[in-house]
């Protein structure tokens, strides 16, 4: 219970965090994303109903404060979640080097997806956006993302929704 | 549940696909319309955002105030050159321009002059010592000779007491050793007009039955033949008649600003070059 209130806020304020700090630290040339990392923790780590909640609300987040269309990032957050939940039942993904692979894999899919629904539903193009800064930025935060499962680890009150890999089906 | 349980995880993030894409296509279809949900979500996440950027905003402008004041300091330095370089470009083209105006009412008064005349410039004023002379940078070699008046736009300087090839010693007639044949320009009495050494005239030699009043003029009578006749040379300050004896005591102010002479005009009488 505490989980689903706590969801929303932490998502804003998270997106808020990386946005305006993790942005600033990089004179806004690089948006270090973490919600991504989270979602592929939540893909790996979390259950059904929860991890879910967590992607599409991060996602529609991501839409609200970046500005791109609504249901956008909670689509590909969505699409992203559930490679990664297909990635846990068929590998073991207990070691760094493959939490970054994974990670850069999840990165270029959701850069892809995005790269994709810009070109279909609104016309725009933005493959140099994604070349220029999208991949820099890619390449950071699956460097950084064996730390970043430590510390979503020991966040107490996302343990409502969280599940060890082997205990899932 | 009629769910298998290992499928179930793939059913909910099937279902939240589908959400996704009913909220993309809804919003698609308003494009970048900002719905209600992200009204609110923007004005809360807004607020939290500057919070949190906040302390940033400190560390950054900590960071341009404190170290990348280097880089600025430098730039100030080499600014205040360039300023204090252009100061004294601008302060050359003033002079420039001033010049300009001083030599143009020379050359007026050169035209106006029925005279030859030399113009020079004064390279050198020495008003502290026994002698109050200047020097100027003509000389023999261009037609200067001992004896000639010296003037500028103001009146009279002096005459010139000694000549080189190239520089001349004008002696000031504030010195106590000039002497200028003069008369007071309205009523015509003539006297002579002697330096007192002091930066001021005494007009000498005019009776007391002459009426003589403060802010009369005195010019060169022209009666030796050194300065033409009906130059300025200054203006009474004092006029007194009750010392004894026949003359006034009168006290003159020169015309000319001996401390900002600049420039002089050297006049070829042809009576003085006879002699």
């Amino acid at each position: 219970m505490i989980f689903f209130l706590a969801v929303p806020w932490f998502s804003m304020l998270l997106v808020a965090f990386q946005h305006a700090v993790l942005g600033a630290l990089f004179f806004h040339s690089f948006a270090v994303e973490v919600s991504l990392v989270l979602v592929v923790f939540a893909g790996l780590r979390m259950r059904a109903l929860q991890g879910a909640m967590l992607a599409l609300i991060l996602g529609l987040m991501m839409d609200c404060i970046s500005g791109s269309g609504s249901g956008s990032y909670a689509l590909v957050y969505a699409i992203v979640l559930l490679m990664a939940y297909l990635v846990s039942t068929h590998v073991y993904v207990e070691n760094a080097p493959f939490l970054i692979f994974l990670t850069l894999v999840c990165g270029l899919v959701e850069g892809l997806s995005l790269l994709a629904l810009n070109r279909m539903l609104y016309g725009t193009n933005v493959f140099y956006d994604l070349a220029r800064f999208f991949l820099p930025q890619l390449a950071l935060v699956s460097a950084l993302s064996p730390f970043l499962f430590k510390v979503f680890h020991r966040m107490g009150w996302l343990h409502d929704g969280y599940v060890r890999s082997f205990e899932r089906p | 549940m009629l769910i298998p349980k290992k499928y179930q995880f793939v059913i909910v993030i099937v279902a939240a696909i589908a959400v996704s894409v009913v909220i993309l296509v809804i919003g698609a279809k308003g494009a970048y319309d900002t719905a209600l949900p992200r009204k609110i979500i923007l004005d809360v996440a807004a607020p939290m955002e500057s919070i949190l950027r906040a302390p940033l905003d400190g560390i950054a402008e900590i960071w341009s105030r404190y170290l990348f004041l280097v880089g600025t300091g430098e730039e100030n330095r080499r600014l205040k050159k360039e300023n204090d370089q252009l100061k004294n470009q601008l302060l050359q083209y003033q002079e420039g321009y001033l010049e300009g105006v001083r030599l143009q009412k020379l050359l007026a008064l050169k035209e106006r002059s029925e005279y030859e005349s030399v113009p020079a410039r004064i390279i050198g004023i020495d008003q502290k010592s026994l002698l109050k002379t200047i020097l100027i940078n003509r000389g023999s070699a261009h037609g200067i000779r001992k004896g000639l008046p010296v003037i500028n736009e103001q009146g009279i300087l002096g005459r010139i007491v000694e000549t080189s090839w190239h520089v001349s010693r004008v002696l000031l007639i504030s010195d106590g050793n000039s002497n200028v044949d003069a008369a007071i320009q309205g009523s015509r009495a003539q006297g002579i007009l002697q330096g007192t050494g002091a930066g001021r005239c005494a007009l000498k030699y005019i009776a007391k039955t002459e009426e003589v009043k403060e802010g009369d003029m005195v010019v060169s009578s022209g009666m030796t033949e050194i300065f033409p006749k009906g130059l300025l040379l200054g203006s009474v300050i004092r006029a007194d008649k009750k010392a004894a004896g026949l003359f006034q005591t009168i006290e003159v102010a020169p015309a000319v600003d001996f401390s900002r002479m600049e420039e002089a005009l050297v006049l070829v009488v042809p009576e003085v070059r006879k002699k």
